[in-house]
């Protein structure tokens, strides 16, 4: 009996249009057949439904993990509560927008014809993206970047920000050495010197050669004793509003030595530079000259003598590296 | 609270899948490049929480819900994800109804069957709900 069922499944199953054929007059077994070929017909598109949203979950529980997700958003000190469907939601979205994101910075690795991606194409895709506004200081370009590893390099750089607290000092004691000092100098250009723990001396120049920024150089001493000196000279230009009111143009060079003493008190010194010398430092500043300059200086007031050497590599922008010899010996005091 | 700051970030490695997945083979993709993608997501996520959350604020609902995100991105412009997401949306609730549709099936089947048979009924009653299901079982099964 048994046999006899496999022979009509088979029958019915492997060549049906025969077994219809070998019983005609039997419209209920062809209904069955119909019935079985339609669940079977809708079988796979259900299964493959079915696994395609398995796979759908599976991908999201896999994607980015919701835990984190929440943390990330728990950072938001003003979010309170999240429901359960927006961490998911946020999972997909910054699925979708790592997606994107690659894509958009794909374009500028196949514009420079590379087949690698390199963190400057998503900075670019970034920044061509009015939309991705949010993270042009999460990702900045690369100019930036490089910007920051040369000045890096030098001993001490100084960024705009630093230069122009430099230069207010530089003001504020201006206007105190103005009150004290008579000796004729109305100090169109003020070079203060500012005693330092270390043997580096920071010299900020800012001179008329018309950048407003002033260069950040470098000094070196040989100085022996523990005061080493910032120097600092700067030269008010027409451009910047904190050119001294009470400059009067005559262009003379006021030398100021400001020493701590040991207990912390700050002495400043001017030291005088005759008109041949501060000629010649002007020059150095304003012209494009590279060569050292070796200025013999006799500070007036102590009357030691001082080396200053000035090269200066070009632009008012590039670092300036002066050096004084000798300078040691009047700063004892 | 963050224990560490790589705590804060996505993970490398399913960054990198959908980076690698949305890139045709043969391209590679530096570690810096991964690297940066990674936080521009984290960024992402923070950012478009606080949309949301002043979506929710708008609303003066304290709890930022699905519907807040999808105004939030469309908020941002970033018009293209809308769509993608409330299919995410839909198919996560259709998810959820479903878990809860199996629930209440279970619990209308536990309810539905005993009507057949009036001692079953009497039974049912004085059953406490959790305990019916393996009995029922066995009854269908004869």
């Amino acid at each position: 009996m048994s046999v006899y069922l496999v022979n009509t499944t088979d029958s019915e199953d492997v060549d049906s249009p025969q077994a219809a054929g070998d019983s005609p007059g039997d419209p209920n077994k062809f209904f069955i057949t119909a019935e079985a070929q339609e669940v079977l017909n809708s079988f796979w598109p259900k299964v493959m439904e079915e696994i395609r949203s398995i796979g759908q979950l599976d991908l999201k529980n896999q994607a980015l993990p919701l835990a984190r997700i929440k943390k990330i958003m728990k950072l938001d000190e003003d979010v309170k509560m999240i429901s359960a469907e927006a961490p998911m939601l946020f999972s997909k979205a910054a699925e979708i927008f790592i997606h994107e994101l690659t894509l958009r910075a794909w374009l500028h690795t196949e514009d420079n014809k590379r087949r690698t991606l390199q963190r400057n194409d998503i900075a670019m895709a970034i920044s061509k993206y009015d939309q991705f506004d949010f993270l042009i200081d999460i990702v900045p370009r690369d100019e930036v970047k490089v910007n920051r590893t040369s000045s890096d390099g030098t001993k001490t750089s100084m960024n705009p920000d630093q230069v122009h607290y430099y230069f207010q000092l530089a003001q504020q004691h201006q206007a105190a050495l103005q009150q004290s000092n008579s000796t004729a100098t109305t100090n169109a250009q003020t070079i203060q010197v500012v005693p330092a723990s270390t043997q580096l001396q920071t010299v900020t120049i800012n001179n008329d050669a018309g950048d407003q920024n002033a260069s950040a150089t470098n000094t070196n001493t040989s100085n022996t004793s523990t005061t080493s000196q910032v120097i600092q000279i700067s030269t008010p230009t027409a451009t910047t509003a904190s050119a001294s009111t009470n400059n009067q143009a005559l262009g003379n060079i006021q030398l100021v030595q400001q020493v701590v003493t040991p207990s912390g008190e700050v002495q400043q010194v001017p030291i005088q530079l005759s008109p041949a010398q501060l000629q010649l430092i002007r020059m150095q500043l304003q012209g494009n000259s590279n060569q050292p300059i070796i200025l013999q200086t006799s500070s007036a007031i102590q009357g030691q003598p001082q080396v200053i050497q000035v090269p200066q590599t070009g632009t008012a922008a590039t670092p300036v590296f002066l050096s004084t010899s000798n300078a040691s010996t009047s700063e004892g005091e | 609270m963050a224990e560490t700051l790589e705590d804060l970030n996505l993970p490398q490695a399913v960054v990198a899948r959908i980076i690698k997945d949305a890139l045709p083979d043969g391209v590679n993709v530096s570690k810096e490049a991964r690297l940066a993608i990674a936080r521009a997501a984290s960024v992402f996520v923070l950012y478009l929480t606080s949309c949301a959350n002043d979506v929710a604020t708008q609303h003066s609902r304290k709890t930022i819900n699905g519907p807040d995100v999808i105004q939030a991105i469309s908020d941002v412009e970033l018009n293209m994800f809308i769509e993608p997401l409330k299919q995410s949306l839909e198919g996560f609730k259709k998810v959820k109804e479903a878990k809860k549709g199996a629930a209440k099936k279970r619990s209308s089947k536990e309810n539905s069957n005993p009507n057949n048979d009036d001692e079953e009924v009497v039974e049912d009653e004085q059953n406490t709900s959790g305990q019916e299901v393996p009995a029922e079982v066995d009854e269908d099964a004869e």
